[in-house]
This record gives structure tokens, sequence and C-alpha cells, in this order.
């Protein structure tokens, strides 16, 4: 926390050394998220530069008292769903991505000769609202908090439970019209 | 168990991220379709996110570069901070070069305005020396050979002199110049206010000239009392003529 403020301050006196220092320290948290929730490479590295860009320009906004990772993560998450809202808008991307899922999983079936769930898992995640989609990842990959989430999404605890529930039933739903069972 | 109970037992576990005891649950779930439904959906996604999460590519990625490099652009690094990229240009001098860019339009402008301003007035007496010079019927004759007040004028250094002397030449250019104009301004000032229900004082416009009153008219009572002054200061005794 201490080396956080610290780094932030130099960062605000647009010293380059402090956020190259910076970015190298939180890269792989935004970089892991962006293309958790993007599912592209390419895409999640386009927005991981602009969490940061946005970030430095609104440093001097952080509160201190408070940890910087979930702020850091609410402006990835935040970046993240104007991306996935801008995908959406563009005819066809979602069938092209739907595509691209079902030919990496085919070719992982015929590798294995099974089910590579990991790719179902971001197949089905590909299917779910945004909102969904975040609290999902937020609380399962990042394992953030409820409260925590509810900070970064700017809504209410219950809101995130409801929304997290649901993104577990249609997963669910979803592997189970894939034929993936569980192993009892 | 009823099924309130385990229900509330799957949120626990999802909420403090633990593992349920499978036996008590599958013993109730045995017994309930509801409840079984929900216990093979656990199941499921507890193998699933799992996997999903072995599944997870180490992340290597380096994007400080990247970053730096759109920082800059933004304007967000330093100066004085080291640069690592040769040849980019440094924020001070883009926001100095952005604010000049945004200075030379008003310079432009401000001189345009000024250099008009300077033709309309120097280019004023000839307008007015060029507007038609019919005979009026009404005009103040002013002599050069004004008589100048007899006043007492104390000694004073020659530097002086000279001053109070232009001063009061100006001063019989400027009444000169002055009745001058008001006997010119006569012309376009025909008596149709009346006819037109117009303010005799003050409604002196030349477009309300009639189309056949070419003849100068004779100007009403009250058009010239703001001039009075002058030719009361002109002609202080001599006689109007009509």
């Amino acid at each position: 926390m201490a080396d956080d403020v610290e780094l932030v301050q130099q960062c605000l006196t647009g010293d380059e050394l402090a956020m190259r220092a910076f970015t190298e320290r939180y890269q792989n948290l935004v970089f892991s998220l962006c293309l958790r929730m993007l599912g592209h490479r390419e895409d999640a590295e386009d927005v991981s530069q602009e969490v940061f860009v946005r970030l430095f320009r609104n440093l001097s906004k952080w509160d201190q008292e408070r940890p910087l990772r979930p702020w850091l993560m609410t402006i990835a998450a935040n970046r993240c769903r104007t991306a996935l809202e801008r995908r959406s808008k563009l005819p066809g991307q979602n069938e092209v991505a739907l595509e691209l899922a079902g030919e990496r999983r085919e070719h992982s079936q015929h590798r294995a000769q099974e089910v590579d769930i990991g790719d179902e898992m971001e197949l089905a995640l590909a299917q779910l609202r945004d909102e969904y989609r975040t609290c999902f990842v937020l609380y399962h990959q990042e394992e953030l908090s409820y409260q925590e989430i509810g900070e970064i999404l700017s809504c209410p605890q219950g809101t995130v439970k409801t929304w997290l529930h649901r993104a577990r039933l249609q997963l669910a739903e979803w592997l189970r019209g894939r034929g993936v069972v569980h192993c009892s | 168990m009823n099924c309130n109970e385990f229900q509330s037992v799957l949120d626990c576990c999802l909420e403090e991220r633990r593992s349920p005891d499978h036996s008590v649950l599958s013993e109730h779930a045995a017994a309930c379709a509801d409840c079984q439904s929900l216990w093979d959906d656990w199941l499921l996604l507890e193998r699933a996110i799992g996997e999903w999460n072995d599944s997870r590519e180490p992340v290597d990625v380096d994007l400080t570069d990247r970053v730096i490099a759109a920082a800059r652009r933004e304007g967000l690094v330093s100066s004085k901070s080291v640069s690592s990229v040769a040849g980019t240009r440094s924020i001070p001098s883009k926001r100095g070069a952005s604010h000049q860019r945004s200075v030379w339009p008003l310079v432009v402008t401000v001189a345009l305005v000024l250099l008009a301003v300077l033709i309309v007035f120097r280019d004023r007496p000839e307008q007015v020396a060029d507007v038609p010079r019919d005979p009026p019927t009404r005009f103040v004759v002013i002599t050069d050979d004004v008589p100048i007040p007899n006043v007492a004028i104390p000694e004073v250094q020659p530097d002086l002199e000279h001053l109070i002397a232009d001063a009061r030449s100006a001063w019989e250019s400027l009444r000169h110049r002055a009745a001058e104009q008001a006997s010119d301004l006569r012309v376009f000032v025909p008596d149709i206010r009346s006819d037109m229900g117009l303010d005799t004082e003050y409604e002196t416009s030349p477009k309300e000239t009639p189309a056949d009153s070419d003849d100068p008219m004779p100007l009403p009572d009250g058009v010239n009392r703001a001039f009075d002054f002058l030719f009361e200061a002109a002609e202080p005794d001599e006689p109007q003529t009509t």
C-alpha cells in the first residue's frame, strides 16, 4: 500500500520510469481480467492499454486511503464492458466469436478425444450478459468479494449475488446442453 | 435437512469459497428432485470452474512500451523524465504548439479588425468630400479670419506657447469642420417628417427622401438645434444666411 502511494505520487509528476514500474506491477492483473472478459488476446491488449492510460489520467482522483487494486479493477471491468458493448454493436461479431470458439473446441476434441471444459466455459461465458460475465469473472477468477464487486460495478451486494447466481445457472444449463456432465 | 437449509448451505459455501459436505447434501438431494437439480448444477460448475481456472494460460505480456507511448501521446509523461523513445516529441512542446496554434487565428483576427478600422477612419474625410454639395438653402459661412478672443496670455516658455497656439489652431479647425459638416447634412434632411408622422426632433434618415423631391427642402425648426452651439461659436458676429 505504501509502495503504491509512493509509486502513484511519482506517476503523478509524469515520471516515465515510475509509470513503467506501475505498468509492470499491474499489467498481468489487468490483462488476465481483460483476456477472460473479452476472450481475445489482441482486444485484451488494446483494452489493457486503455485501462492504464485512463488510470494515469485519473490518478489524482484515487483516494490514497483505499487500496489501489479494486480501483484498478473497476477501471478494467468498465473498459471491458465498454469494449463488449462496442463489439456487440458490430454486425456478425458474436457469430464470428462463436464460430472461432466452436472451431477451437472441435480442434481440442479431435486432439484429446474429449470435451475441453475450459473451452466450453469460455464459449458459455461469451453467451452471458455483460454484467453476469463480469460478476462471474471477478468472483471466480479474481476472487473478489461481493462487496468489492459491488463497488466495481456500482451496484448493491444483493444485485451482485443475483447476477452471479443467474450466471451460474445459465452456465450450468449451457454446459448440460453441450453434453458436459460432472463425474460423480 | 430441509430444502431451505439445503439452499442456504450452498449459498454459504459459495460466499465462503469452500466445498460443502457432499454426503449430507447428497442425502437430501436424493430425496428431492428440485434440490437434486441444484446439486447437479453445483457439482458440474465446481468441476467446470476448476478446469476453467486450470486452463488459464500463464499471462505472458509486456505492455509497458505501448502504454508509455500511448501515455506520451496523451501528454501524461513529463518531458523531464527519461525518454526511451528516440525522436518522440516532448509533451510541453506539443502543448505549446497547440497553444500557439490556438492563438494565431486570434492575433490575425485582431490585426485585420485594426486594419479595417484604420482604413475606415482614414477614408472618412474623403467620403464626406464626395457628398454632392447642392446649394443649400441655409448654410453657414465661416471665414478663416475668425476673431480670436482677446485673452491675456501669461508669459510662458516658448514650448508651451507653441502648444497653446497649436491647440487654438486645432480648435478653430475643428469648429470650422463641424460647422461645415452640419451645413452639408442639410442636403439629406428633407422636411417630410411631419407627413410621415415621425418625431420631428430626431428622425433624419436620408432614406425617407421622396422620389420626386430633387430640390433641397428647408430645414424644419429644431433639426439644427443640436448644432446651434457650433454656429454660435463659429459665427458669433455674423448673421446666418438663408
